[in-house]
Formats: structure tokens, C-alpha cells, sequence
């Protein structure tokens, strides 16, 4: 298992399980983000932050702080 | 984290800014106009607006929910047999767990809180989902579903939808959902009509949609905090809210059950949830995962996906979002923008003050035989409303350019491609647009902060934006540079090099209000600011052609708002400040300044008094005045007006202000010109004009100016205006709270409390800077 904010740009993965602070947890579930889900880390900021990940068909941009406490594994 | 007193305070830092009275559930609805209400709900970026715009054209009203900066929209709509409903356009959300604003508006207006204060409970909803991602924008709708109210699900940009091969089975989703499931394009225009004609059918019928049904662990953990609760709460609360005290971290809701000591019910709150942690779930997940498999088994077979392929947003994110060329095309976007807000709005402003200038003179002449009046109206009102409206264009081009960068889906991507340079201090990647036209003009920049969801970014904008070098600070810095110049030129060391100095302080200015602005948000976020900070998940949206249509309604109603609301105020303080400077009218002052003209200018031109004063009073009668004649009488009308103004109010307290300022190095007359200035920057240029008695109407590059200026002196002969207190003038008005209309803005747009600490701690660092500019200058 390896943390989302290592996952390399146009890779897949699966999410495994999430211990992000509230309220960008919650946020995160509602968008559909849940222990399960499959991710393609889609864009990287020009500064590095924050990260554009796609899943359920949507795109959508998170910090390294919050995905970094993301664990993912490999599909 | 168990913890149900803690709540995440508002925009304005005030705890419980939203929150409601004991207001009882199920109030019935009724609106001032009798019409059923219907509601508009859905994620942003669903077209919601859209269709709320072609469902109610131009007959909507724009107002706020009472005691937050949410706008409101609704207006009224005839459905086919004539009945007429009252639409609201809700915030675009994504939950109801209410961890921002908008999302605690919308669940208090759906569990009728705000009935009492204007907004009544819907007695339907159209829930507006995007039919292109049905699985997220569902989650909402099965929350909605659970306040027990009658809705229809829109399944809008189909059309998006039918391009992009995915078809939607809607007669399934209707007898799975057990409500009218619509197909429409708010774009195209497509399906409105059935949505009208399903909105008559649930109103009528009152169908309510299919809700989640919860496992046991968690049925049971919403029986176990509703036996906790007193007799009268419990009477007062709906499941639904139970369920977001269970699920949310630190809900709002949570003061609801304030009927007990909240402790008791931190007790209760944590079996409840041990409930859930029995069932082998984490309380706080358990309803995402839940409420998925729900929507799953909705959709199963529902939705048809033709092959994946790649979007046309996709191959555009390759290269906007790209290292280089996004960065570029970023600053070239940006760059254009600021050009129309600076460039092309001055025509239009130039209209303005055109217009109202030549008004002031045709009324002004007409009002010849009472002055008093005459400056009211002229003075007063008229250069008032004047005053309000000269900020027009900004605002409107701004609000374009906002709407043009939201509509099209850009706006996410400038907020990724900014965030890390302004997330650190507490501002975002939103607040980029905002603090640039800020470079204009601080009023639409604080109005644009709008665009922020983040109520603790957002207000981190407001007060960072007002530092930015507007365009009023110009006339400031170039009549400070010329004198500054001047001084240069006259000293050996720097003579040849004083343009060249001159400037390079000039370009530097620009660069001292964001130098400030950066640090103190920063301190503001760590320190004052106590609020968590809204998520940071942002939704990229997919590209779109802008509608000019919907763009053009949120320009207009900016520009009406700011006159409706905030005009009014600034034209009333106009007219206050008229008054400060132009009373009291001891006529013992004209006579004291006629005396002193007379003994000054004939000891200037070697006249006797007496011979003198038989000159001026024959240019004063003169029917057909000679050249000479005209400009002696203008030199002796300009120094009353000196007169009058240290003689006013204004005058008076800038005088007695004067040892506030010592430490600056200012004399009097450049207190008073500060001080005269806090209405607008600007004014500092006339106003000096006046203390100098050359008349109000010299601009920055007026040379006499420079001259009196640079002649001036303290008692001790020294010169007033020595290079570190030119240096510090301008540091002072970089940083200074100096325009009225500004902080009338932000208190609109935050609360007054926040436009009085804005006003005051610039003040201060604007005095700062200048005693630090002249003791550390006066060093050397």
C-alpha cells in the first residue's frame, strides 16, 4: 500500500482505506471517494500542490497533505 | 473528534451568525405572495443555474439569507394551467453535512428554520442532478430525500450526455425512485415544459422519493440519541437531522438538541455511535458507504455508457493545466482581464465624471444666490451619486470576466494552478482574480472574493485586497514622485540620476501593499481567524461554452447590488463628509483671509495696503474683467477656500490630529490633506491644492504644486518635504484604509465588525510605515 500523493500521473489505483481530517474526509466520501474506489491521478499542480485525481467519471483536485493520507494499491 | 460544541463559525467569526431560534419543524409555508415555493437543489456545476434562469427569466430578486453573506435568488413561475409557484435557486452543495455556509443555508432553509425570517420550507424540490455523473450527484438527492418533502429529479445536460454516448433509462429511474425523473438540456431548452408539468404533479401529489434504508447499527443509533432527548427537542427534530449529528464531526445541527446540558448529549451522542462501531463501521463513513450501495442498486442497469473515450476536457486539461503553457496561458488570461478592468473601464468612468461634473456646473450655476445650497447639491449630492456610480464599470467588467472564467470551468483550473502560491497564507487559489483587480480597484475585488467558497479564504480576500495599489493611489504617486523629484534634482548626489530613482519608488509601490497584505493574512489565519477552513476538494468541471445570457444576469444584478446597497450608504456618508468640510461658515474667516491676501500680496508686488486693496476691489467690480484682474480674484477665491477648509470641521480635527502625525514627519497641511482624503485616495491631490490655496481643481502634474510644495517649511525653516517623508507619504497611502466606498463594501460583504477591524489596522500600519520610513530615513 502506498499513499496517494506518491501515485505517479496517469497511474490507477484503488483506494484501501482513508484517515483524512475532517472536513475534507466527509467532502472527499460525498464526491464518492470511499475505501474501494478506483483513482487515476490525472494532473500534478506546476508547483507540485495540489494533485487533479479522476474517478466515478469526474474530475477532481485535493492537496498532497489530505492524499497523502489516502492509502492506495495497485490495480 | 467526538466533540459536539465545537462548530465552525462563519464568514463573519461570529459563532451561531446563522443560527436560528427554537423555530418549530414543519411551519407551514407560506410566502408573502401565497405561492406554493419550490426549491432548487443540487451540486455545483450541474447547470442548476441555468435552468433556474430560463425557468424564471428576468423577473428574479437577488437578496440574502438573514445574517450571512449567501445571496438568495428566487422569482416567480406560471406553470401551464396558470398557477403560479415561487422558485429559489438554493446554493449549489454537495452534502447537507454542513460543513460550509451554503450547505447549512440549504439544510436550514429544507427543514423550514428560516421560515420565520422570510425563506419558508419548499413545499416541493427540484433536485438538479448532471445526468453525466448520476453515482455523486445522487448522494444529495438521497439526503434531501430524507427531509421528507415532495421532489422531482432533473436529469439536466443531456444533451452533453447523448454527445457523449450515455443514455439514461428515466421511466426505471422513476419506478425505482418512486418520483418524476425529467430529462432536460437548461441549455438547449430541452424538457422544460415536462418539467413544468412535473412540478404541477408533485405539488399536487406530493410524491417523495425512495429513501436509503439504513442498516441495523445505525437504525439503532438514531433511536438511541432520539430516546436521549428531552420530550420537547425530540418533538422538534426530524430523523434526518439526527442522522447528521450522528454521521458529522461537529454538525450545527448539533445546538439543536442544545434542551439538556450539552454534555448529556455528548454522552448520548457517543453510545449512539457506539451503536455503529458495534455493527463494525466507522460512524463517520458508514453513511457515504451506505448511501453508494443505495444509489448503485438505483442505477444498476439504468444508465447506458458508450466506449470511454477521450473528452474533449481532457485533451484541453493536457495543455492548460500543463506546466508551461498553463502557466502562460494563466498570466495571459490574467493579464488581459486586468487590462479591461483598468483600460477599458476608464472610458465609461471618464463618462461618468464627465457627465456629473457638468451637471455639478449647469445645476450649480442655477443655484447661483445660495451658496450654502448650492454646495449641498453640488458638493454634496451630486458629486455623491457621482461617486457611487464612478466604480460601476469595474464592477461590471469584473463580474464578466468572473462569470466568463466560472461558466467556461476555468475558474477550477486557476485555482489548482495558483493554490500552493496562496494556500500558506491562508488565501487560495481563488483569490487570485479578486486581489489582481484589486490593482484597479479594491470594490469589485472585494465584491469578486464572492467567487470563494471558503468563508475563512474568502475573508482572508477581503481584507488582503484592499492593500493592493488601486488605481486612486496613482495620482498620489505621481504627484509625490514629481515633488520627489524635484528634491533629488536639487542635490548634488542624486541630481542626475533623480528620474531614474524616481521611478524605480514609483514601480515599488506597486509591490508594498501586496508585501504587507501577504504576511498580515497570514497572522490572521494563524491566529485570529479560528475557523476550520472549508475542504479543499474542488471539482474540475467539464469545459463549456459560456452562456452569455446567464453571464449577463449575474453582471447586472452585481451592478444593482452594489448600488442598491452599498451606494446607498457611501452617497449618505458622502453627504456627512460634505458637511464636515464645509461647516462651520464663520464669515469672520473670509474676512481674516481677505485681510491676509491683501497685506501678502502687496508686500509681494511692493503696493501699498491701502492702494492695494483699492486694486482688488475694482477687479472684483470690474463688469469685463482683464486677464490680470480674473486671476487676482482667483488667487483670493483660493486662499478663503484654504481658509474654510482648515477653518471646518475636517480642518479643525486634522489640526488637532497633527501630534498624532509628527512622528511622520507631516505638518499640518499634510495631515489635513490625509485626513481630507479618507472619503478617496484622490482627493489628496485637491485637497493639498486647497491647503496651498491653488484652488481644488490642480491635478498631480499641476507644477505650482510641486513648487509650493517643495518651498514649504516647518517654524524652523526646515523643509517639510524631505526625501524620507515624500517616501513616507506615499508608503502611507499604499497602505492606508482611505476610501469610504471600500470599507462600505467589505462591511456589505462581510459584516461591520471586519470592515472596522480592515479600516483600523491599516490605518495604523499605514502610520507605521510612514514613522518608520521618516525616523529610520532621518537617520542618514
Amino acid at each position: 500500500m502506498i499513499p496517494l500523493s506518491e501515485v505517479k500521473v496517469g497511474q490507477k489505483v484503488q483506494v484501501q482505506n482513508m484517515d483524512v481530517d475532517e472536513p475534507v474526509n466527509q467532502r472527499l466520501l460525498a464526491f464518492g471517494l470511499t475505501p474501494g474506489a478506483e483513482v487515476r491521478v490525472v494532473h500534478v499542480a506546476p508547483l507540485g500542490d495540489p494533485i487533479a485525481i479522476s474517478f466515478c467519471s469526474q474530475k477532481v483536485m485535493i492537496r498532497r497533505t489530505d492524499a497523502a493520507r489516502v492509502m492506495v494499491e495497485e490495480m | 473528534m467526538e466533540n459536539i460544541s465545537e462548530e465552525t463559525s462563519c464568514c463573519c467569526g461570529k459563532k451561531h451568525c446563522c443560527e436560528d431560534a427554537e423555530v418549530p419543524e414543519n411551519v407551514p409555508a407560506v410566502e408573502p405572495s401565497g405561492f406554493p415555493n419550490v426549491a432548487l437543489v443540487g451540486n455545483a456545476n450541474t447547470g442548476k443555474t441555468t435552468l433556474f434562469n430560463s425557468l424564471t427569466g428576468l423577473r428574479q430578486h437577488v437578496g440574502n439569507y438573514p445574517g450571512v453573506t449567501v445571496s438568495k435568488y428566487s422569482g416567480p413561475l406560471k406553470l401551464f394551467h396558470g398557477e403560479k409557484i415561487e422558485l429559489t435557486d438554493l446554493p449549489g452543495i454537495y452534502s447537507l453535512a454542513a460543513t460550509s455556509l451554503d450547505e447549512r443555508v440549504v439544510i436550514d432553509v429544507l427543514s423550514g428554520r428560516l421560515a420565520k425570517k422570510g425563506t419558508p420550507r419548499p413545499d416541493a424540490i427540484v433536485c438538479v442532478v448532471d445526468v453525466n455523473n448520476l453515482q455523486r450527484n445522487l448522494f444529495l438527492a438521497t439526503q434531501v430525500a430524507e427531509l421528507g418533502i415532495p421532489m422531482v429529479l432533473a436529469l439536466n445536460q443531456i444533451d452533453v450526455a447523448r454527445r457523449d454516448g450515455l443514455s439514461v433509462n428515466t421511466d426505471l429511474l422513476r419506478e425505482r425512485l418512486g418520483i418524476p425523473v425529467i430529462a432536460v438540456s437548461a441549455r438547449k431548452g430541452e424538457g422544460i415544459d415536462a418539467l413544468k408539468q412535473a412540478i404541477a404533479d408533485v405539488l399536487k401529489n406530493g410524491n417523495k422519493m425512495k429513501t436509503v434504508v439504513w442498516n441495523a447499527g445505525t437504525r439503532k443509533a438514531i433511536e438511541t440519541l432520539r430516546a436521549g432527548l428531552s420530550e420537547d427537542v425530540k418533538k422538534n427534530v426530524s430523523d434526518a437531522e439526527l442522522e447528521r449529528v450522528i454521521f458529522d464531526v461537529a454538525s450545527p445541527v448539533a445546538n439543536r438538541l442544545k434542551g439538556e446540558d450539552i454534555e448529556h448529549i455528548g454522552e448520548i451522542l457517543k453510545k449512539a455511535r457506539e451503536c455503529i462501531r458495534d455493527f463494525g463501521e466507522n460512524p463517520h463513513s458508514t453513511e457515504a458507504l451506505q448511501r453508494y450501495a443505495f444509489i448503485k442498486e438505483i442505477l444498476a442497469g439504468a444508465t447506458h455508457r458508450g466506449k470511454e473515450r477521450t473528452t474533449f476536457t481532457s485533451l484541453v486539461d493536457k495543455l492548460l493545466l500543463n506546466r508551461v503553457f498553463g502557466v502562460v496561458f494563466f498570466f495571459a488570461a490574467m493579464w488581459g482581464v486586468f487590462w479591461c478592468i483598468y483600460t477599458l473601464a476608464a472610458f465609461p468612468m471618464d463618462w461618468i465624471d464627465g457627465w456629473f461634473g457638468s451637471l455639478g456646473e449647469s445645476v450649480g450655476a442655477k443655484l447661483e444666490g445660495s451658496p450654502v445650497f448650492q454646495s449641498l447639491v453640488v458638493d454634496g449630492i451630486i458629486a455623491g451619486v457621482g461617486g457611487v456610480l464612478v466604480f460601476l464599470p469595474q464592477i461590471l467588467i469584473l463580474f464578466f470576466f468572473l462569470g466568463l472564467l466560472e461558466s467556461t470551468g476555468y475558474m477550477a483550473r486557476a485555482a489548482f494552478l495558483m493554490d500552493k502560491l496562496f494556500g500558506w497564507c491562508g488565501l487560495n487559489g481563488k483569490s487570485f482574480v479578486p486581489m489582481l483587480s484589486g490593482y484597479a480597484c479594491g470594490i469589485p475585488g472585494i465584491m469578486g472574493a464572492r467567487t470563494i467558497e471558503d468563508p475563512k479564504a474568502r475573508l482572508a480576500t477581503i481584507l488582503a485586497v484592499p492593500f493592493m495599489s488601486c488605481g486612486a493611489r496613482m495620482p498620489v504617486y505621481v504627484l509625490m514622485c514629481g515633488v520627489l523629484q524635484r528634491v533629488l534634482s536639487e542635490n548634488p548626489a542624486y541630481a542626475e540620476a533623480s528620474a531614474g530613482i524616481a521611478s524605480a519608488v514609483f514601480v515599488a509601490m506597486y509591490f508594498v501593499g501586496v508585501l504587507v497584505a501577504v504576511p498580515v493574512s497570514w497572522l490572521y489565519t494563524k491566529f485570529v481567524l479560528k475557523a476550520k477552513a472549508a475542504p479543499f476538494v474542488l471539482e474540475m468541471p467539464r469545459y463549456q461554452l459560456p452562456r452569455l445570457r446567464d453571464i449577463g444576469l449575474r453582471v447586472w444584478q452585481s451592478g444593482w447590488e452594489y448600488t442598491r446597497r452599498a451606494g446607498t450608504i457611501i452617497f449618505a456618508m458622502s453627504v456627512i463628509i460634505w458637511f464636515l468640510s464645509y461647516f462651520p461658515r464663520n464669515e469672520a474667516v473670509e474676512a481674516q483671509a481677505r485681510t491676509e491676501f491683501i497685506a501678502e500680496t502687496a508686500a509681494e508686488q511692493n503696493v501699498p495696503v491701502a492702494e492695494f486693496e483699492k486694486i482688488l476691489v475694482a477687479a472684483e467690480e470690474a463688469e469685463e474683467p482683464s486677464e490680470e484682474q480674473e486671476a487676482l480674484v482667483g488667487a483670493l477665491g483660493n486662499k478663503v477656500d484654504g481658509a474654510w477648509m482648515e477653518n471646518s470641521y475636517i480642518g479643525r480635527f486634522g489640526k488637532f490630529c497633527q501630534p498624532v502625525f509628527a512622528p511622520c514627519g507631516f505638518d499640518w497641511r499634510i495631515t489635513v490633506g490625509v485626513l481630507g482624503s479618507f472619503p478617496a485616495r484622490e482627493l489628496i491631490v485637491s485637497t493639498l491644492g486647497i491647503t496651498y490655496s491653488l484652488g481644488g481643481d490642480v491635478d498631480e502634474e499641476t507644477e505650482d504644486l510641486y513648487a509650493s510644495m517643495e518651498k514649504t517649511t516647518h517654524a524652523d525653516g526646515s523643509p517639510v518635504f524631505t526625501i524620507p517623508v515624500i517616501i513616507g507619504i506615499m508608503v502611507f497611502f499604499a497602505l492606508c484604509g482611505q476610501c469610504l466606498a471600500e470599507i462600505v463594501v467589505i462591511a456589505r460583504e462581510s459584516t461591520w465588525k471586519w470592515a472596522c477591524i480592515a479600516w483600523a489596522q491599516m490605518t495604523f500600519l499605514a502610520w507605521l510605515g510612514a514613522v518608520l520610513c521618516f525616523q529610520i530615513g532621518s537617520l542618514f
